[in-house]
């Protein structure tokens, strides 16, 4: 095979991989799509579109790596006042005002409370997201923080 | 600013003449490697960058701890924007990755180029497939779902029968002595962190050789014809790597990844089995008393990565009679079986 014969069959495949991400992109949207369909009864009632839209915030900034996915909390933060724990979020709504709340969110916990004054300083902390969060994604977030409730089962890991 | 100015910035600032840098495009290749088979020895590193890749994006999301990590594949795989496709290149390229190590090393085995003065290269070669094997098992643990979790099990157990060694080892992979909430962090530790450092202090080591000997002739082969680096073997690498990464791509597509139930402490499978790469010592310890089992997979691998000494004492041993050969493939074709044998039970 000639260099230049060569030349034109990356070229092609090249033009056949951009064409073939191309096509994942309508593959995902069509998929998500199907998803939402199935979805829809079993949120109907359950979240309304803030709520979801909450949740998406809550997932796209990470709250999940610390607080657990939907909050439930349960990763270990040693020496953290909470039980050696970062605190869940299933008792937020019964804790602070949506006031209140945008303050932490936007503040941040810089300072944990140490379970035993003479242990090491827990590792984790809650960052400020001010220069983050803002705006409708913050009421989204809000909403879907202050719609969260312990259920049965997670009472171990509700511990604020 | 002129490029000749920005040119000239960079070379003031980093001194490294022009002519090192073009050296290793401008060199000559022997001809035997215009065979597409041997196109494959990049394919490794290529699949590797795209693992490192996806990996990245999935630590994004991925949360390793018992009580979220299979409800953040779960969020990964169905709700996240191209979450699914992600994953899915990720499952798809380890396997690639492992089948293109493994093939490039039997290409080396059957001709052999770790004949000295390459010996080293071969044992830095077989060290990354050892390394890709602890990839593939770390990876799979992470899922969490059913099968993954009692894999972990089996194969960490496993690890407790290692002759010596086997304790310590299965207190550094778990934890504690049984599967616990510490296991996930460190299979996820292992994965992401001690696994690519040493596989990048491998390859670079494994490379340097290559570039540093030379690619090996081929035995008995008096061509001394040539041709460059670039672009003529860079051009048929690209078509591998292009037409792989199209099949990978299709593939995930046409197949997205799935995920099983949950992972539950308490409720054992009926079928527990390792991934497809594992079968064949997966068959090996089920055939024989664990203890034999674990003794000759430690002489396997050692075999494996002690190999060229091993290929030249046979030869001293009986002079052109090829002996090495006919025993490493009598051990590569068992290992087939036993691996057909067990995907077929």
């Amino acid at each position: 095979m000639t260099i230049r014969s060569q030349k034109y069959l990356v070229a092609a495949l090249s033009l056949a991989l951009l064409a073939a991400l191309g096509a994942v992109g309508s593959v995902d949207a069509k998929r998500r799509a199907e998803l939402m369909k199935t979805r829809a009864p079993l949120t109907a009632g359950a979240l309304n579109p803030q709520l979801e839209r909450g949740k998406l915030v809550f997932a796209k900034f990470g709250c999940n790596a610390c607080h657990g996915a939907g909050g439930v909390g349960g990763v270990k933060n040693i020496n953290a006042q909470t039980g050696g724990e970062v605190n869940g979020l299933l008792r937020v709504s019964e804790t602070y005002t949506r006031e209140e709340l945008v303050e932490r969110i936007r503040n941040g916990v810089p300072n944990v409370d140490k379970a035993d004054p003479t242990g090491p300083e827990p590792p984790l902390h809650m960052p400020p997201y001010k220069d983050l969060v803002g705006g409708q994604e913050m009421q989204d977030l809000v909403s879907y923080l202050m719609s969260l409730r312990p259920q049965a089962g997670e009472a171990k890991s509700e511990a604020w | 600013m002129s490029a000749a100015a920005i040119r000239r910035w960079f070379a003031e600032r980093v001194p490294i003449p022009p002519e090192m840098l073009r050296k290793p495009l401008k060199e000559e290749l022997p001809t035997h490697l215009k065979t597409w088979l041997w196109a494959f020895g990049g394919t490794p590193l290529l699949f590797f960058f795209i693992q490192v890749a996806t990996g990245i994006l999935l630590t994004f999301y991925y949360v390793p701890y018992p009580l979220h990590a299979y409800e953040s594949v779960r969020q990964i795989t169905f709700s996240l924007r191209f979450g699914w496709f992600v994953r899915g290149i990720h499952q798809a390229a380890s396997q690639l990755m492992f089948v293109a190590v493994l093939m490039h090393m039997i290409r080396v085995f059957a001709t052999r180029a770790f004949r000295p003065p390459r010996e080293l290269t071969w044992v830095f070669g077989v060290s990354l497939f050892l390394v890709t094997m602890g990839f593939a098992f770390t990876g799979y643990s992470l899922v969490y779902d059913q099968l993954s979790y009692w894999a972990t099990t089996v194969g960490t157990n496993m690890i407790s029968e290692v002759p010596l060694l086997g304790r310590p080892l299965l207190y550094l992979m778990r934890g504690g002595p049984d599967v616990n909430p510490n296991t996930l962090s460190r299979l996820y530790d292992f994965h992401i962190g001690v696994m690519p450092t040493l596989f990048v202090m491998l390859i670079v080591a494994h490379i340097a050789l290559v570039r540093l000997h030379g690619v090996a002739p081929l035995e008995g082969d008096s061509d001394r014809k040539t041709y460059p680096f670039f672009p003529d073997h860079v051009l048929r690498e690209a078509a591998v790597g292009l037409v792989l990464l199209l099949a990978v791509v299709v593939y995930v597509v046409l197949s997205p990844p799935g995920l099983g139930t949950k992972a539950d402490p308490n409720l054992t499978p009926a079928h527990i089995r390792p991934e497809w790469y594992f079968f064949p010592s997966y068959r090996w310890l089920k055939m024989v008393p664990v203890q034999v089992g674990l003794w000759t997979s430690v002489v396997f691998v050692l075999s494996m990565l002690f190999w060229p000494w091993i290929d030249a004492g046979l030869e001293r041993l009986a002079p052109g009679k090829k002996l090495g050969v006919l025993i490493g493939t009598a051990g590569w074709l068992f290992t087939l079986c036993l691996l057909v044998w067990e995907a077929l039970s």
